[in-house]
């Protein structure tokens, strides 16, 4: 999915003046970015906001600013578009719950370096999966004990899972995402699936077929 | 990458293996936890405990990502009883919930099950409408619907029991077809060749959607809608059969369908543009079929955008690119059907079911379809305006009028549900409709035709007006019956009373030009009612259409030789005009000189001398002066040249100098204008008409060269122009008119040339009296001429042709006073008539040529 090879090829291709290899790495990427749009955007947003106009924002920001980053690229290129996404979103958040400051709750407090994943939707979205006929009725139960589970981790580990499965991101990017060493995100990553598969090893039939 | 990542020996081992089995999992390789545990022992403990939390998390993603994240989806990993129904495995998801297959125990059958979300159906009175939907799909029987079993609820849980069908989503197909169609992708399966056979033969598509059609025909004649027909509700079997699912269901279990969900791939793109404002009728269910067929021929979805918000838009602009822009293979004739069921306006589409599949049929049979692409009115108009006119055009335009009609219709209903938004679609429709009659019209024979259309480049010459005939004023009565319909089934509106009034003008128009005075005083009188109904002075143009009717219908009368009537009418005229604030408006101070003029004429010929003077001064007062204002309004310089030659009885007598000012002037306008527009025949017939007036000379003067040269000039005119439009009257009566004159100028020296060209104006005024026997001036003036003709011949020594003549005229000034009894010209003329054959000729008196002018002057008047 992330291609570092590609990416490097077509950065190269960039840096000597081709601008179509912008238009292709930029398209590359798009899916995951997207991705993580509509997994970062908060809900009440989602019928109003539509994560391609956003991610059109974004592909002009990083046009814009693609000579720089060109320059010394600190960060690798797709954490880099990332980062300009998650700027966006933070506006887009921004805009329209400013009205609505009073109800901003903890879950959606914007944080100026990540929209973090909550333990509340993370636990929604894998309990949602669950609902097969026999499992409806634990449904309420299991959402509050994958909640309790998620917010029993780090906050960090549980960004770790969510960037790890719902961004499709690799251990050096999570570590670049968060301002890790390899090696803690690798570790983080470890211990915050143990955490969850004592939760789900409850729940019959879930991790036996893999 | 860019970073250097060297740091693999301190990150888990686990996790990195991990890495490369998502990877893996990712791109769609199958992967499992065993293989790994068996390739790395050392680490397999490890493996087996954290493996399977990494994939249960892929596929909690993978589902909660693929269907929005806030539906819920649902899962049956193990199968499960459901009731009397025991599961044997998922074959199908979608929004609305999940498709299992089952043995339905005590009959011992296999069904498919569907089973819904529980939140579906919680909202109040959402239960009882599923189930009162479910059971009329129950009911619906039909070869080409899946049959409904019933409806269950078990654990809370709501399922819905169909007849298993074992066939192939269409969704299915076209993606396999789609993968064949595309030579690089993969390697051509049979699955994908299959389907591409399925969607590369039209004939086959065609039969698909006949048999769809006549599914939703049967089920909408059973008051069932299906609300949601696409590719993935329809499965073909292994004989070919068509079989639609699903029906009513999407009515219960989404409020908007699918409008709040974030998938831009879901079903928004097969919905019908008015589904997506909440109105959903059988027309949207043949347009979602259009739009799967669509899919099906091209392989490409109608409507794609970046957007969710940019499809809406596309659909509800109609925004996609033609069947055959995509594969020029794909047959017209389906590509019109395609299209049609596809209208944007659910009028344009096909009435319903039965009349798609019969087209449909009739492709499938190489028969001629009845789809044709008759657009928009918009386009009827962009039509009508690029193609050359052509008579047969006229049985065209008059289907493009029904049309109209229609849509008009349509526009009327949805402005008057939908208030705002579709009033300016109203509006234009009313305007295109008007346009399209403007064709019609006869006002092009009057101005040049950039006065009606704008700023059209008058060199291209696009321009096409129809000939006025008997045909344009069906035509326009035909409008007219639309209109009266249209005005009986809608609530009133202003702006459709002013349309309707509009029509009925140009009928009048039309009529008055063809000389059928009658039919025009009935149309005048319908359009002055109509407005006067509409009272708003402050409205300048309302009351510039009034004043302009009311002349109108002045002027028929006039024509009809009641001039009481007219007079009235002109006055009548006159304050509308003047009674209003906007009497200082310049359009207001023409139409005002107008009726000065027309006022001035009639009260002439009812012998009111120094009031029509005076009529015709205050005309020219104004019109002089709008004339230098305004040097290059056309209208304005016509008026003054009109005027100018009515008054020219006036200019007589003893100032020459004013006689001989007015002459050139009036002349030297006409002749700018006619040379300027030779489209307009209206300007050729004035200057003809001009050159006639100006000739009226005392009897004892004799003609000029000069003014011969003019007189045959007028006749070169109006031969012409009665030659190139036979059907109106007053070119004819002009051509006779100046034949007239002619003669007269020519009697003194050279009788037989008068002879020749008298002959010849008495034949037109035969044919006109004939041809018309209500207008009197006809009569008399074929009366007076044949007089003229009996004298000359007298003279000439032609006693018994002289004799004959005079005793047609006799006849004919009888019949002008059956018409107008008691009237002192025609009583007159007839008296010297029989004193001139009965005894010797007298000189002539000094009245004749009073006489004489008076019916020049209504030979004008007719015009």
């Amino acid at each position: 999915m992330s291609g570092d090879g590609f990416d490097k090829e077509l950065i190269e291709r960039l840096k000597a003046g081709e601008e179509h290899a912008f238009v292709e790495l930029f398209s590359i990427h798009r899916e995951r970015l997207k991705r993580m749009l509509e997994f970062r955007m908060d809900r009440r947003l989602r019928g109003r906001e539509d994560a391609s106009d956003i991610l059109q924002e974004v592909y002009i920001d990083a046009h814009q600013r693609m000579r720089h980053y060109l320059k010394s690229p600190e960060l690798s290129f797709y954490v880099w578009l990332r980062q300009l996404t998650t700027q966006r979103l933070i506006d887009v958040h921004r805009r329209h719950l400013k009205a609505e400051m009073r109800d901003v709750k903890q879950e959606v407090a914007i944080n100026r370096n990540l929209l973090a994943a909550t333990s509340g939707s993370m636990a929604l979205q894998l309990a949602s999966y669950l609902a097969s006929p026999s499992q409806i009725a634990m449904h309420a139960e299991l959402v509050v004990q994958i909640e309790r589970s998620l917010d029993s981790m780090d906050e960090i580990d549980r960004e770790v899972i969510a960037l790890r499965h719902f961004e499709e991101l690799r251990n050096s990017e999570v570590a670049e995402v968060l301002g890790l060493k390899d090696s803690a995100a690798s570790n983080r990553y470890m211990r915050a699936l143990s955490r969850l598969r004592e939760t789900l090893a409850g729940i019959p039939g879930l991790l036996d077929e893999c | 990458m860019i970073r250097e990542t060297n740091t693999d020996e301190s990150r888990d081992p686990i996790e990195a293996l991990g890495e490369e089995l998502l990877d893996r999992h990712r791109r769609g390789e199958s992967v499992s936890v065993d293989q790994y545990a068996l390739e790395y022992p050392e680490w397999a403990d490890q493996i087996r405990l954290q493996f399977p939390v990494m994939i249960a998390l892929e596929k909690f993603k993978e589902s909660s990502l693929s269907y929005g994240s806030d539906s819920f989806e649902m899962s049956v990993d193990a199968p499960q009883e459901l009731g009397d129904f025991h599961i044997i495995r998922e074959i199908g998801r979608g929004a609305m919930g999940v498709v299992y297959e089952a043995e339905q125990q005590s009959l011992q059958r296999r069904v498919a099950v569907k089973v819904f979300p529980a939140q579906t159906l919680r909202e109040p009175g959402k239960l009882d409408r599923f189930a009162r939907e479910s059971k009329m799909s129950a009911g619906l029987h039909h070869n080409n619907i899946v049959p409904v079993f019933g409806v269950g609820q078990h654990d809370g849980l709501h399922y819905f029991v169909m007849q298993r069908i074992d066939g192939k989503g269409l969704d299915e197909i076209i993606e396999d077809a789609k993968k064949f169609a595309m030579p690089n992708r993969s390697s051509p399966q049979t699955e994908s060749a299959e389907a591409w056979a399925i969607a590369s033969s039209f004939h086959h598509a065609a039969t698909i959607g006949v048999q769809v059609a006549d599914a939703i025909h049967y089920a909408h004649s059973n008051g069932v809608l299906h609300r949601d027909i696409k590719p993935s509700n329809l499965m073909i079997d292994a004989n070919g059969t068509v079989w639609v699912s699903d029906f009513g269901l999407a009515t219960v279990l989404q409020e908007e369908p699918t409008i709040d969900r974030n998938d831009i791939a879901g079903t928004l793109r097969f919905m019908a543009p008015e589904q997506l404002s909440g109105k959903h009728d059988t027309r949207s269910d043949l347009y979602s079929l259009g739009v799967t067929l669509y899919e099906l021929v091209t392989l490409e979805p109608a409507f794609v955008a970046e957007s969710k918000a940019a499809v809406i838009d596309r659909i509800l602009r109609g925004e996609f690119i033609r069947p055959r822009e995509i594969r020029p293979s794909i047959p017209r004739d389906l590509e019109a059907i395609i299209l049609k069921a596809m209208a944007v306006q659910p009028e344009t589409r096909y009435r319903d079911g039965l009349e798609l599949a019969a087209d449909l049929e009739r492709f499938v049979d190489g028969r001629a379809v009845h789809a044709r692409r008759i657009g928009p009115v918009g386009r009827a108009v962009r039509w009508s305006r690029r193609n050359p006119l052509s008579a047969s055009l006229v049985s065209t335009l008059a289907i493009v009028i029904c049309v109209s009609f229609f849509l008009v219709s349509s526009k009327w209903r949805e402005a008057v549900s939908e208030r705002k938004r579709a009033e300016s679609n109203l509006l234009l429709a009313l305007e295109s409709m008007d346009q399209i009659l403007g064709r019609f019209t006869s006002s092009w024979m009057a101005r040049p035709s950039e006065a009606v259309t704008g700023t059209n480049d008058a060199a291209s010459g696009v321009e096409f007006y129809m000939i006025v005939s008997d045909h344009s004023a069906s035509l326009m009565e035909d409008a007219l019956r639309f209109y009266d319909r249209f005005a009986a089934e809608n609530a009133p509106s202003p702006r459709l009373q002013r349309d309707t009034a509009r029509v009925h003008q140009r009928a009048g128009d039309i009529y008055q030009r063809l000389g059928k005075f009658d039919e025009a005083a009935i149309a005048y009188t319908r359009c002055l009612n109509i407005l006067e109904q509409q009272d708003d002075e402050q409205d300048l143009s309302l009351v510039l259409a009034k004043a302009g009717a009311i002349n109108q219908l002045g002027l028929v009368n006039h024509a009809t030789s009641r001039f009481v009537e007219a007079e009235k009418l002109f006055l009548r005229a006159k304050q509308t005009l003047s009674a209003k604030q906007h009497r200082d408006a310049v359009e207001c101070q023409a139409e005002l000189a107008r009726t000065f003029s027309y006022l001035g004429q009639a009260q002439w010929l009812m012998m009111h001398h120094v009031r029509a003077r005076q009529s015709h001064r205050r005309s020219l007062m104004i019109l002089e002066r709008l004339v230098e204002q305004r040097p290059q309004d056309l209208s304005y310089q016509l008026a003054l040249a009109t005027a100018y030659r009515a008054y020219l009885p006036f200019a007589g007598g003893r100032n020459h100098e004013e006689r001989n000012r007015i002459k050139t002037a009036g002349i030297g306008i006409l002749e700018n204008l006619a040379e300027q527009y030779p489209d307009v025949p209206d300007y050729r017939c004035e200057l003809a008409e001009m050159l006639a007036a100006t000739q009226q000379r005392a009897p004892w003067q004799w003609s000029s060269d000069l003014q011969i040269e003019q007189i045959q000039r007028g006749i070169e005119l109006a031969r012409e122009l009665s030659q190139q439009y036979p059907t109106i009257p007053r070119y004819s009566a002009v051509l006779a008119l100046c034949l007239k004159t002619k003669a007269q100028a020519l009697e003194r020296y050279s009788p037989d040339d008068a002879n020749e060209a008298m002959d010849e104006a008495i034949e037109i005024y035969r044919s006109l009296a004939r041809t018309f026997p209500d207008v009197p001036a006809y009569h008399i003036l074929c009366g007076s001429v044949l007089r003229q003709h009996a004298h000359n011949l007298r003279r000439t020594g032609q006693f018994a042709l002289a004799r004959a003549n005079a005793v047609e005229a006799a006849q004919k000034i009888k019949v002008y006073l059956s018409l107008r009894p008691g009237n002192p010209f025609g009583k007159g003329m007839l008296a010297r008539l029989y004193a001139e054959f009965k005894i010797a000729p007298a000189a002539e008196d000094p009245t004749a040529s009073q006489v004489e002018a008076a019916s020049q002057a209504e030979s004008v008047s007719t015009i």
